[in-house]
C-alpha cells in the first residue's frame, strides 16, 4: 500500500508505453526512436536474437493450444519439439499441424513422461484446463523451464500463488496469458491516459464481456476418449472433460474464463488492486452449468485523489456490444478493445484542446465526436515515412496472442521483461476468484492489501 | 436397368433403418412404408447370399421419389429446424441404393489401385495462364500423365481444383488416405459425397454451377444441398480461421466466423418433411454435357452452325450406349475394352457382333443403319476406327483445336474464357489396337528440374509464388490473364533456381525442355516433355459427310488430312511453339511408301479403263482363238 493508502499492484512490467501517438509522432519525429526501443523489447524475433532457438513444448494443443500453436509456428527461432494432451484428436492435430510448418515433435500423453523424456526443451506451454494450470507449470519450472501458461492462472487462489513461489524458487519465467498486456493498442491507449492525461482525472470504468449463446463442446463420435483414461485423469465422462468451463472443479467460472482479461486491464489501467467488489451472478440460463452464467460487478479503486468506480458484466447469452472496456475521466472517455474495430475517445465539451486534435479526423459515435484511436504511421524530419513508424503500425496489427507470444520468447531469449509474470497473473486472479465469492456470500467483498502479495 | 430401389447390402442400409425422425408425427402411410421397407431389407439380407441384393420396381414407369432427407450421420432432416445440416446422398439415396458399390463407378474410381483403368481418357488439366503452366494429370496412370502429387496436389487440393466438373466422390471422399496434406480441412469442409442429382436429376433448376462455387468455398458437405433448389447455403468453410475446430462451434465472439449454414424452403416439403426429387434412372444429355461438352475451335464454322451429334440428332440419349448397371461401370463405347460390350460398340449396334447372345448381337439396335461401305475395301474396317471417318469437325489440311468442359470450365458463365490448355486436334494417331483414331493432344508445359536425365515438374504453388512480381497475376477466373513471354520465364527459371536444392530448372513446352539463356531460351528435347494423347468420338457425322464420302481421294491423296494434315505443338509462349508434324509422322509411318501409296490414287481411274479395255482385248483374243480351234477342230473331224 502506498502513502495514500492505495492498494498498488506488482510494478507494471514489461515496455515503457513511449511516444505512439500518430499525429505526435508526425509533430515530433524524435518520438520515433522511443517507438523503436518499445519494439525491440516487445516484439523481438528470432531475426534480432541469438541464433539459438528456443527449443518448445506445448501441454493441452486443444481449442486455446490450437490458437497458441497457430500465433507460434511461424516465429523464427521457435522450435517445437514435444507435445502433450490426453486425447488423441488432439494430439494427432496438432501434431499434423506443427510437421506441415516443419515442426517435428515427440507426443506424449502424461507430461510427467514428456518432461523425463524430452532434455532439451527450454520452454512449455500450459494450455490445458484451468485446474491443471498450477500442476503442469510448477512441474515444468521444477524441470527447469520456463512457462508461458494460459490465463485463468488457476481456478484458485491457492494455485495461483503455489505457481508464483514455484517461479520464484526455479528462477524461471513464468508468462501468464493475459495477452493485452502486450499488445501495443493497449500500450499506446494507457500511454495516453496515464501520461497524456487526455481523459483528465479518470473516476469511473466499465466493461463487459458479452457473448451470444454457445452450443456445448462437441467430439467426433468416433473419437472418443476412452472410460478409463477420462477416470485416470479427473473426468467423469466426455462432456466434462469437453466442456470443463462449465465445472467447478475444473474453472472459476466465466468471471475467470473472460472477465479475468478485463479486470487485469482494469488494474493495470488504474495502477492499482481493487478495494473491494460488489457483485450479483447466477446459473439462469444453462441450467447444465455449475458455474454463473451471468455476472455484473462493480469494482471500487482507491486512488489518491479518491475512489474509481467502476461495473463490469460478463453475459453468456447475448453479445449486444461484444467485449470493450471504457475510461471515463472529467475530460473524456475512451473505449478499447482486443477487437480492433472497436478503439476510440470522446472528448468533454470544454476540454482543452490537444495540439493534434486539430489535425485529427472525427466521427459521429454515439452521438458524440470521437477520435479514433490508432497506431500510425511517423514521420522523418524530412517529411518522409519513417520506416520504424510502418512497422510500429504492422506490430499493431499482428494478433494479440502472437505479441504476447513473442514478448515470452524475447523473455526467454534476451531476457527483456515479460508483459505479464506470474506476480500480475496472481494479483488478477485474486481480484476475479473473489467475486464468485461475493456472489455466493451475497456480500461486497473486501481485498485485503495481503491477499494480493505471496 | 430396371429402376433398382431399395436396398443395398451396405451397413447403413441396413443397420441405420429409417433413422431418427424429428417430425414427431409421421404419417401412417409414411410408417407402413418406412416398416415395410425395413422388412424387405432384413429379408434381404438374411437371405442374401450374392454381393449386392437389392429391390426392383420391374416397371419403365418412374418410381415417385418422395423421400426424406438424412444428414451425415443418419439422422432425419426437419426443414424448419433453423439449424438442419445439409443432406447427406449417401444416407439419403442410398438408404434404397448401395452407395457403396455406386461410389465405385467409373466416375469416382480414378485413384483406386485396383481398377482396370482402361484406354487413355481426357485427362484434368492444372492450368496457371501466368506461369504458362498447362500439366496433363490422372491418377489412372495414363502414359504421358503427370499423378496429382507430382506437381504437388494433395487430393484436398486436387478436388478444390477440379471438384467442379466431378459428380464427388473419389478423391472427394478420400479425406482418410489424405496423410501427406497436413494443413488440409476435410474436417471442416467434410466428405465431398456423390451428388447423385448432378447426374439423375431431371429438374432444370438443380444447379451444377453452384456444385462448384461450393466447393470453391470448401463447402464439400453442403455443395450437394446448395445446387438443388430446396436449399441455399451461406456461409464458407474457407473463411473459418485457421485454428477453428467445428466440435468447438462457432466463436460466440465473432458470430461472422461460422461454418455454412443451410436454409431450407419449407414450401417444397410435404406435411411429412419429404422432398419430391425429380430424378430419372437415364440422366439427360444436358447433365452429361455439363463435364463432357467439347467445342472445336479454329473453325469457320460458329457454334449455332455447328451440328450436333447425329445419334442425339436422331433422339437417342448419352445413356443409351454409354450405359451402366447399378455398379456405374460406365460403358466407354470403347472396342476392346473390358467394361464395353461388344454389342454396345459402334459395331455392336451397327454391324452386328455375332447371332448368339439371344440376339443382342445382331445389331440395328435402335435403329442403327447397317452401312454397306460400298466400294470400301473390309481392311479398312481392320485398321481403322470406325470415328476416324465418322467423328469430330471435318478435318482440315492444319489440325485446330478444342477447349472442353474439364479443361476449360465450359458450363460456367464468364465474358472471359480461359485460353489455357491448348488442345489440339484432330490428329488421327493410332490406339492401343493399332488403329488409326481420331486424338485430341495437349503438350505439358511447366516448370521442372533436371538432374542428370530425370525431368521432375516443380509444385505449381511454388511456381505461383515465383512468378509474383514477374507476370501479372489472375485474381479470378472472369478476368482474362497474360500469358508469359521468354523474358518472363527466364526470370521464373532463374528465381526459381534460387530456392531448388538438387537439379537445373527449366521449363517444358510444345516437346522440348528450355534452359536460361542470355538472350533467349535454349532448347533441346527430352522424352518427359512428351505430348498427352487421348482419343475421342463425339460428335459423329452421319454417314454423308463421312470421310470417304467423295471416294478414296478424301484421304489418298496429296494433301488430304489424315495423311498430311499438320499439327502443330502448341504452346503458351510465343516463339516456343514446336515444328509441324504431318500425321503420317506422328504415326511414324514411312514416308516414301506413304507418298508412293498416295501417288497411286492419281492414275487409278485410267487404270480402270486400261484394265477394262485390256481384259475385252484378252478375252475377245481367247475367244477368237476358240473359236478358231473350234473350227479346226469340226474341220478335222468332217475330214
Amino acid at each position: 500500500m502506498d502513502k495514500q493508502g492505495c492498494q498498488q499492484p506488482h510494478p507494471r512490467p514489461g515496455p515503457d508505453p513511449q511516444e505512439l501517438t500518430r499525429r505526435e509522432f508526425v509533430q515530433n519525429t524524435s518520438m520515433a526512436a522511443s517507438a523503436s526501443a518499445l519494439l525491440a523489447s516487445m516484439t523481438a524475433t528470432a531475426e534480432e536474437a541469438t541464433p539459438d532457438d528456443i527449443n518448445l513444448a506445448i501441454i493441452g494443443p486443444g481449442s486455446q493450444g490450437r490458437n497458441l500453436i497457430l500465433n507460434s509456428v511461424k516465429t523464427p527461432g521457435i522450435r517445437y519439439k514435444a507435445l502433450c494432451d490426453i486425447w488423441p484428436y488432439h494430439q494427432n492435430y496438432a501434431k499434423n499441424y506443427l510437421k506441415a510448418y516443419k515442426h517435428s515433435v515427440n507426443v506424449y500423453s502424461d507430461y510427467r513422461e514428456m518432461l523425463a523424456q524430452e532434455k532439451d526443451l527450454d520452454a512449455v506451454i500450459v494450455a490445458t484446463p484451468d485446474w491443471l494450470h498450477a500442476e503442469h507449470t510448477i512441474a515444468c519450472l521444477k524441470a527447469g523451464l520456463h512457462v508461458y501458461c494460459e490465463k485463468e492462472m488457476s481456478n484458485t487462489i491457492e494455485g495461483a500463488k503455489s505457481m508464483v513461489v514455484a517461479a520464484r524458487e526455479s528462477g524461471k519465467l513464468l508468462q501468464i496469458g493475459h495477452q493485452r498486456r502486450s499488445n501495443i493498442r493497449y500500450h499506446h491507449a494507457i500511454k495516453l491516459i496515464t501520461k497524456d492525461k487526455v481523459l483528465g482525472q479518470m473516476n469511473h470504468f466499465s466493461g463487459q464481456w458479452n457473448r451470444a449463446k454457445r452450443l456445448e463442446f462437441g467430439w467426433p463420435k468416433d473419437e472418443p476418449l476412452d472410460e478409463e483414461t477420462l477416470k485416470k485423469f479427473g473426468y467423469d465422462t466426455m462432456d466434462r472433460f469437453r466442456n470443463w468451463r462449465w465445472y467447478r472443479k475444473f474453472s472459476g467460472g466465466p468471471i475467470a474464463d473472460l472477465g479475468s482479461h478485463q479486470v487485469d486491464v482494469f488494474s493495470w489501467f488504474l495502477e492499482a488492486n481493487p478495494k473491494a467488489v460488489l457483485a450479483s451472478g447466477g446459473t439462469d440460463y444453462y441450467k447444465k452449468s455449475e458455474w454463473y452464467d451471468n455476472i455484473l460487478a462493480i469494482y471500487e479503486y482507491e486512488k489518491e485523489y479518491g475512489m474509481v468506480r467502476g461495473a463490469y458484466q460478463v453475459l453468456n447469452t447475448t453479445s449486444h456490444g461484444g467485449f470493450y472496456e471504457t475510461f471515463m475521466g472529467d475530460q473524456g472517455s475512451m473505449v478499447i478493445s482486443e477487437d480492433t474495430r472497436k478503439g476510440f475517445f470522446f472528448k468533454e465539451v470544454g476540454a482543452k484542446s490537444r495540439e493534434w486534435e486539430e489535425q485529427s479526423e472525427t466521427f459521429d459515435k454515439m452521438d458524440k465526436k470521437a477520435f479514433e484511436l490508432k497506431i500510425g504511421e511517423t514521420l522523418t524530419p524530412d517529411g518522409k515515412k519513417d520506416p520504424k513508424g510502418q512497422q510500429l503500425l504492422a506490430e499493431s496489427q499482428k494478433k494479440p496472442h502472437q505479441l504476447h507470444l513473442e514478448n515470452f520468447f524475447s523473455a526467454v531469449r534476451n531476457g527483456t521483461p515479460l508483459s505479464c509474470p506470474a506476480e500480475v497473473g496472481f494479483e488478477t486472479a485474486v481480484s476475479v476468484l473473489r467475486v464468485n465469492e461475493a456472489v455466493e456470500e451475497q456480500q461486497k467483498y473486501f481485498f485485503k492489501p495481503e491477499e494480493f502479495k505471496v | 436397368m430396371a429402376e433398382e430401389c431399395v436396398a443395398g447390402k451396405e451397413d447403413r442400409v441396413s443397420a441405420d433403418g429409417p433413422g431418427n425422425h424429428r417430425n414427431s408425427s409421421p404419417s401412417l402411410h409414411h410408417s407402413i412404408t418406412q416398416s415395410l421397407l425395413s422388412g424387405l431389407c432384413l429379408l434381404l439380407l438374411t437371405s442374401a447370399h450374392s454381393e449386392v441384393e437389392f429391390l426392383k420396381t420391374d416397371s419403365r414407369s418412374r418410381f415417385v421419389h418422395r423421400i426424406t432427407l438424412y444428414d451425415e450421420g443418419g439422422t432425419a432432416i426437419s426443414p424448419s429446424d433453423q439449424k438442419a445440416p445439409p443432406y447427406s446422398p449417401s444416407h439419403t439415396c442410398g438408404k434404397c441404393h448401395p452407395y457403396g458399390l455406386i461410389h465405385k463407378g467409373w466416375h469416382f474410381n480414378a485413384a483406386d489401385k485396383d481398377v482396370n483403368h482402361g484406354r487413355p481418357g481426357e485427362p484434368w488439366i492444372l492450368v496457371d495462364e501466368p506461369t504458362g503452366t498447362q500439366i496433363p494429370l490422372s491418377y489412372r496412370g495414363w502414359k504421358n500423365t503427370f499423378r496429382p502429387e507430382d506437381v504437388g496436389l494433395t487430393y484436398w487440393k486436387f478436388i478444390q481444383e477440379f471438384g467442379r466438373h466431378m459428380p464427388g466422390s473419389g478423391v472427394g471422399e478420400r479425406r482418410d488416405k489424405d496423410k501427406e496434406d497436413l494443413l488440409a480441412r476435410w474436417m471442416i469442409a467434410g466428405n465431398l459425397e456423390v451428388d447423385c442429382l448432378l447426374c439423375h436429376s431431371a429438374d432444370q433448376r438443380h444447379d451444377p454451377v453452384e456444385w462448384g462455387v461450393q466447393i470453391a468455398k470448401q463447402n464439400f458437405k453442403w455443395a450437394p444441398t446448395a445446387a438443388t433448389d430446396f436449399a441455399m447455403v451461406r456461409g464458407e468453410a474457407k473463411l473459418l480461421p485457421e485454428d477453428y475446430d467445428p466440435f468447438a462451434g462457432p466463436n460466440p465472439d465473432f458470430p461472422d466466423q461460422k461454418p455454412p449454414q443451410v436454409i431450407y424452403d419449407k414450401t417444397k416439403f410435404d406435411a411429412n418433411d419429404r422432398f419430391f426429387f425429380n430424378v430419372t434412372k437415364s440422366p439427360p444429355n444436358d447433365r452429361c454435357y455439363f463435364c463432357h461438352t467439347a467445342i472445336s475451335t479454329g473453325h469457320e464454322e460458329t457454334h449455332w452452325q455447328t451440328d450436333t451429334d447425329v445419334h442425339i440428332a436422331a433422339g437417342l440419349k448419352c445413356v443409351d450406349c454409354h450405359r451402366n448397371g447399378l455398379d456405374h461401370a460406365i460403358n466407354r463405347g470403347i472396342e476392346g475394352d473390358p467394361a464395353t460390350p461388344a454389342a454396345l460398340s459402334c459395331q455392336g449396334c451397327h454391324l452386328g457382333e455375332s447371332e448368339a447372345r439371344e440376339g443382342l448381337g445382331l445389331g440395328g439396335r435402335f435403329a442403327a443403319p447397317r452401312p454397306e461401305h460400298k466400294g470400301l475395301p473390309t481392311l479398312h474396317l481392320e485398321k481403322m476406327s470406325c470415328t476416324s471417318c465418322h467423328a469430330g469437325p471435318w478435318p482440315g489440311h492444319i489440325a485446330g483445336g478444342f477447349k472442353t468442359s474439364m479443361a476449360h470450365q465450359l458450363g460456367i458463365a464468364t465474358r472471359y474464357r480461359q485460353a489455357l490448355p491448348l488442345i489440339a486436334g484432330t490428329a488421327f494417331l493410332r490406339d492401343e489396337s493399332e488403329k488409326i483414331t481420331p486424338h485430341r493432344m495437349i503438350w505439358p508445359a511447366y516448370f521442372g528440374t533436371l538432374d542428370g536425365d530425370v525431368l521432375k515438374p516443380i509444385a505449381v504453388e511454388d511456381v505461383r509464388d515465383a512468378g509474383q512480381g514477374i507476370v501479372k497475376e489472375k485474381k479470378s477466373m472472369k478476368e482474362e490473364a497474360t500469358l508469359p513471354d521468354q523474358k518472363q520465364i527466364s526470370q521464373i527459371i532463374s528465381k526459381l533456381q534460387k530456392s531448388v536444392e538438387k537439379g537445373e530448372v527449366v521449363y517444358v513446352t510444345a516437346g522440348k525442355v528450355h534452359r536460361a539463356g542470355n538472350e533467349t531460351l535454349v532448347s533441346s528435347d527430352h522424352s518427359a516433355a512428351a505430348p498427352y494423347t487421348w482419343a475421342f468420338a463425339h460428335d459423329v457425322r452421319p454417314g454423308a459427310q463421312s470421310l470417304g464420302v467423295n471416294g478414296c481421294t478424301d484421304c489418298h491423296a496429296a494433301g488430304k488430312p489424315i495423311y498430311f494434315g499438320k499439327v502443330t505443338a502448341l504452346s503458351p509462349v510465343a516463339g516456343l511453339e514446336g515444328e509441324s508434324a504431318q500425321m503420317f509422322e506422328l504415326r511414324n509411318e514411312d514416308p516414301q511408301l506413304v507418298e508412293a501409296w498416295t501417288k497411286s490414287f492419281k492414275g487409278r481411274s485410267t487404270f480402270f479403263y486400261f484394265a477394262v479395255v485390256g481384259v475385252f482385248i484378252i478375252a475377245s483374243l481367247t475367244l477368237l482363238y476358240f473359236f478358231k480351234g473350234l473350227a479346226a477342230l469340226a474341220q478335222k473331224l468332217g475330214q
